[in-house]
């Protein structure tokens, strides 16, 4: 391979990827909506949910941008907890 | 003018990475030791007799860096980009024939240790515990992170050793050689730093702790070893003429 050639495949190859980058970067962000997770359904088929909110101490522990814990009850007395964090 | 361009090409290239590159460092302040090996493969590649242009080799290496930086950004995994940096500047290097593969190699402590390797060895807790049965509690002033474990410094040291062979003009198995001796230097220099905090914490320097761990430890160490290769390899070459 001539020294120009080799030359002229080294800089197409660098521009390439770094078009490739600069076009990846440039992609909007994906920009999550986590206080949606408050409007999860509270009624589960004969389940009813209640919110039931993590402690301070613990929200700031986990640092989740958005915490959901719900109690959720059937009329028999079983009970099903859910948490949520994003 | 083929290793202009291919320079240019290098750097614009790789531009993305190296902006990854750098906003880690600033959003991590202890990575900036990894700022002293720019400087040092410029010495050892300037002070190191070119060798014979491997194009072959070069591109390859060249075409490894482009491959990680495409896939690192396209994935969304951008600090993967990183590693690319090295991989280019082997490749210019070896392309352009300007420095052998000893000095070339030194680029890759240019990539600062990953944070995830780091914390791999929660040792700092272990160095305050020691400090502190020596000279008494520090207060809650000191408080050490994960990068005060020594595995930052023990790259500064492998990478220190690296250059200082490849420097001499030594192959890169005699490179790896030293690095991996001088490496073991680093962790009971992490524990003579972390002495100095807990002193400096107790007598009311926090700040100074604080600041002697995040840079001064790096800067003296970096500073003290490459000024005792320096004067130990100036006294070779007197003694040899």
């Amino acid at each position: 391979m001539s020294e120009r050639i080799s030359t002229l495949l080294a800089v197409a190859i660098l521009l390439l990827a770094g078009a490739a980058a600069w076009t990846a970067q440039a992609r909007p962000m994906l920009t999550p909506q986590p206080a949606s997770l408050a409007t999860l359904p509270f009624s589960l088929g004969s389940y009813r949910g209640v919110d039931s909110p993590v402690g301070q101490n613990v929200e700031d522990m986990l640092r989740a941008d958005f915490n959901v814990q719900r109690e959720y009850l059937h009329p028999l007395g079983q009970v099903v907890w859910l948490y949520v964090g994003y | 003018m083929q290793a202009l361009l291919v320079g240019l090409g290098l750097l614009v290239g790789l531009w993305p990475s190296l902006g990854e590159w750098a906003r880690h460092i600033a959003a991590e302040p202890p990575t900036a030791y990894a700022l002293v090996f720019p400087l040092l493969l410029l010495t050892a590649a300037r002070s190191t007799p070119p060798t014979a242009p491997d194009r072959t080799a070069g591109l390859l290496w060249i075409a490894a860096a482009a491959m990680i930086e495409m896939l690192a950004f396209q994935g969304g995994i951008e600090r993967v980009g990183r590693l690319a940096i090295p991989l280019g500047i082997i490749g210019y290097l070896r392309f352009t024939g300007a420095a052998a593969l000893a000095p070339a190699a030194l680029a890759f402590f240019i990539v600062p240790v990953p944070h995830a390797l780091v914390a791999l060895a929660p040792l700092e807790s272990v160095w305050k515990a020691f400090a502190e049965f020596l000279l008494g509690p520090a207060g809650p002033g000191l408080k050490l992170d994960t990068w005060d474990s020594g595995v930052r410094l023990i790259a500064l040291f492998a990478g220190l050793g690296w250059y200082a062979d490849a420097r001499s003009g030594g192959s890169w198995r005699g490179a790896f050689r030293r690095g991996s001796q001088l490496a073991m230097i680093g962790l009971p220099a992490q524990l003579a730093a972390v002495i100095v905090a807990v002193a400096l914490a107790r007598a009311g320097a926090a700040g100074a702790a604080h600041a002697l761990l995040t840079h001064g430890v790096w800067i003296v160490c970096a500073a003290v070893t490459v000024a005792a290769f320096e004067f130990t390899r100036e006294h070779e070459v007197a003694a040899r003429v």
